[in-house]
């Protein structure tokens, strides 16, 4: 019993995680047809920037949060700026090229800068345990379980009710009516890099410090992402929470009940069949797929 | 009747210039075979190092070549070639371990096998477009090496198979790094001469023909779908047979040898070598990537560094990588020759 909650738990804050990060690949997907395999280095990076930030300049994990948040988002500005707005509209196996390249340079300068051994991330959570009807819980699963949930949950208000979500949900329908009712493509750019690699950020220190970091988790975690996505379906926030929750739990009951390191295997087979059953995914319309 | 490519170029005003369907002659070719023939004895004759690092990349260069027909021709991006070359030689190590079977028979079985694996997965994933056929590919990948890690006692798991007998032809076991040397180098000479003629076979120019305009490909009453399949089958089937000619010459295998990284240099070589997938290209641009860290000291460390930063400036500033700039370097100095503007690729 005590296993299988744990996996549960495992599983469901994994999903809920890669929710959180699809959240950001669907913006940008879905606005500008891009494809980014750097975007994992968001959320790898936000781990090792919380190590910095928490061991070299002594900040509270609290602290850390957010200012690894805010770091990871200007980031993506900073991206945006010098190499994404150069390709816009380009075929997007360019952009494919581009990112991967770039997901390999970030990789070696995380490994150049923190070595490549495995780290681990020390939070006050870590240790801790709660206790909930008879089962005990590891305490920072649980709170980025709901970290996550609230996020996501903050966001899609954000796109629902904010005039900045309206302008990111005409752009995402049509791209020229938009910019000729006066959406300014390079602000909303900007602001949509932002949110993703911000919440991407904030993904990696709120799960990090339950596993441990390591240089190599970039291209994997934008492809589970990007499955996530797909599985979900394009442009649907929800249908990416149920796609992660499936592909977390599942791979976590697989690994704990059929053979062990089976976590590839069964995720890579899942994507492979969804993409093949349903390339518009589970909740999304027909898109060209 | 005029010739197919004839019809296409006057279709495609724009982008004659851009690319090239006129038939390529294959003497460049062959001329670099024949100097890549002649190198060991003319002055790396006692070389034995440069031989065996030479040998490594007409591998790789047979590898990219084969690649080079989805992505290049048929403009399909597969990041699943590293997996094929792995299954190939997977194939190899599997057999050779077990049975005493001659090197051509497996090399045949290995060929087969990564046709028919492309095969199979080229029937779900063909139907996507752009970036999910690019993503289905990773999944691929990953997969592959996911079985090949958890194979048990078939395929060694994580620590793979050794001890695989040497390469034997006609009866005679090579080792020596000269003898690897011809050995590979015949295997690149057979696989780029065999993708030579295709490039100016009609079936290579139906291939390239869907991947530079489908609609128009289907327009000429072209299989598109089947000319994808037939790309990736013979992609696969290159890539496998380099993996089992690569698991004789090294004797060793390990899955993580075959992981997304390797793939990821195949497909950098590929795109260095231009996007349109030219055969010569290919080749230098493989050899030449191989031999970069033989001649920068510590580059070893940085290595993958350096080629991201390569892959990012070829999008942003030379999208058409090696081929590209061979035709604008020509162009220049065809018109300098001619000194008339404009009357050079048109």
């Amino acid at each position: 019993m005590d296993v299988l909650t744990q996996q549960l738990l495992n599983g469901a804050t994994t999903g809920m995680t890669l929710a959180l990060i699809a959240l950001g690949i669907n913006l940008i997907f879905g606005l500008f047809n891009f494809v980014n395999f750097a975007h994992g280095a968001f959320y790898v990076l936000g781990g090792y920037l919380a190590i910095t930030a928490m061991s070299s300049l002594g900040m509270n994990y609290w602290v850390a949060l957010v200012l690894v948040a805010i770091c990871c988002g200007l980031l993506g500005m900073v991206l945006d700026f010098t190499i994404f707005q150069r390709i816009l509209g380009r075929d997007p196996n360019e952009s494919m090229i581009l990112t991967f390249g770039l997901a390999l340079v970030i990789e070696e300068t995380i490994r150049l800068t923190w070595g490549p051994t495995p780290r681990n991330i020390r939070s006050p959570l870590s240790e801790e345990r709660v206790s909930f009807l008879g089962l005990y819980l590891n305490a920072q699963l649980l709170f980025a379980l709901i970290g996550s949930f609230v996020v996501i949950g903050l966001i899609s208000l954000l796109i629902a009710r904010t005039t900045f979500g309206l302008r990111v949900r005409a752009m995402t329908q049509d791209f020229e009516m938009a910019q000729l009712n006066g959406v300014r493509v390079k602000n909303l750019s900007a602001g949509v890099w932002f949110l993703g690699a911000a919440t991407t950020g904030l993904a990696g220190i709120m799960i990090l410090p339950a596993f441990t970091l390591e240089t190599s988790g970039i291209l994997p975690t934008a492809v589970m992402a990007f499955a996530v996505v797909i599985i979900g379906g394009l442009g649907s926030m929800w249908g990416s929470v149920v796609a992660g929750l499936l592909l977390g739990l599942s791979t976590s009951l697989v690994e704990a009940y059929l053979a062990t390191g089976m976590t590839d295997i069964t995720a890579y087979s899942l994507l492979l069949i969804a993409l093949w059953l349903r390339p518009q995914g589970l909740a999304g319309k027909k898109v060209a797929a | 009747m005029t010739s197919p490519a004839h019809a296409a170029e006057s279709l495609t005003p724009a982008s004659s210039v851009d690319y090239p369907y006129a038939h390529t002659s294959l003497l460049p070719l062959v001329g670099t075979l024949a100097v890549l023939a002649l190198l060991p004895a003319v002055f790396l004759a006692g070389d034995l190092y440069m031989l065996s690092v030479l040998a490594g990349a007409f591998l790789t260069a047979a590898a990219c070549v084969g690649l080079a027909i989805v992505t290049g021709w048929a403009k399909l991006l597969s990041f699943s070639q590293g997996a094929i070359y792995g299954v190939g030689a997977y194939a190899a190590g599997i057999i050779a371990t077990r049975h005493d079977v001659p090197m051509w028979l497996i090399m045949t079985v290995s060929i087969l096998a990564g046709a028919l694996t492309g095969l199979v997965l080229a029937l779900p994933t063909l139907r996507l477009q752009g970036a999910y056929f690019g993503i289905a590919t990773i999944g691929i990948q990953m997969l592959i090496i996911g079985l090949l890690v958890k194979g048990g006692d078939l395929t060694g798991g994580p620590t793979g198979i050794a001890g695989l007998p040497l390469p034997t032809v006609w009866g005679k076991e090579l080792f020596e790094p000269g003898e690897l040397y011809y050995l590979t180098l015949a295997w690149l000479a057979v696989v780029s001469l065999l993708a030579g003629w295709l490039w100016r076979s009609r079936i290579g120019w139906e291939i390239r023909l869907t991947g530079h305009n489908s609609g128009l490909a289907d327009a000429f009453g072209i299989p598109v779908v089947r000319r994808k399949v037939i790309a990736f089958m013979l992609a696969s089937g290159i890539g496998a047979g380099t993996g089992c000619l690569h698991a004789y010459v090294y004797g060793v295998i390990d899955p993580f040898g075959f992981g997304i990284q390797f793939s990821a240099v195949l497909l950098i070589i590929v795109l260095l070598g231009g996007k349109h997938g030219r055969v010569l290209a290919t080749m230098v641009a493989a050899i030449l990537i191989t031999l970069l860290p033989e001649y920068l000291r510590s580059f070893a460390d940085i290595r993958l560094l350096v080629y991201g930063l390569v892959v990012i400036c070829l999008v942003l500033f030379a999208p058409g990588g090696l081929s590209g700039l061979w035709d604008r370097a020509w162009s220049l100095f065809r018109g300098f020759a001619t000194n008339s503007k404009g009357a050079t690729l048109k």
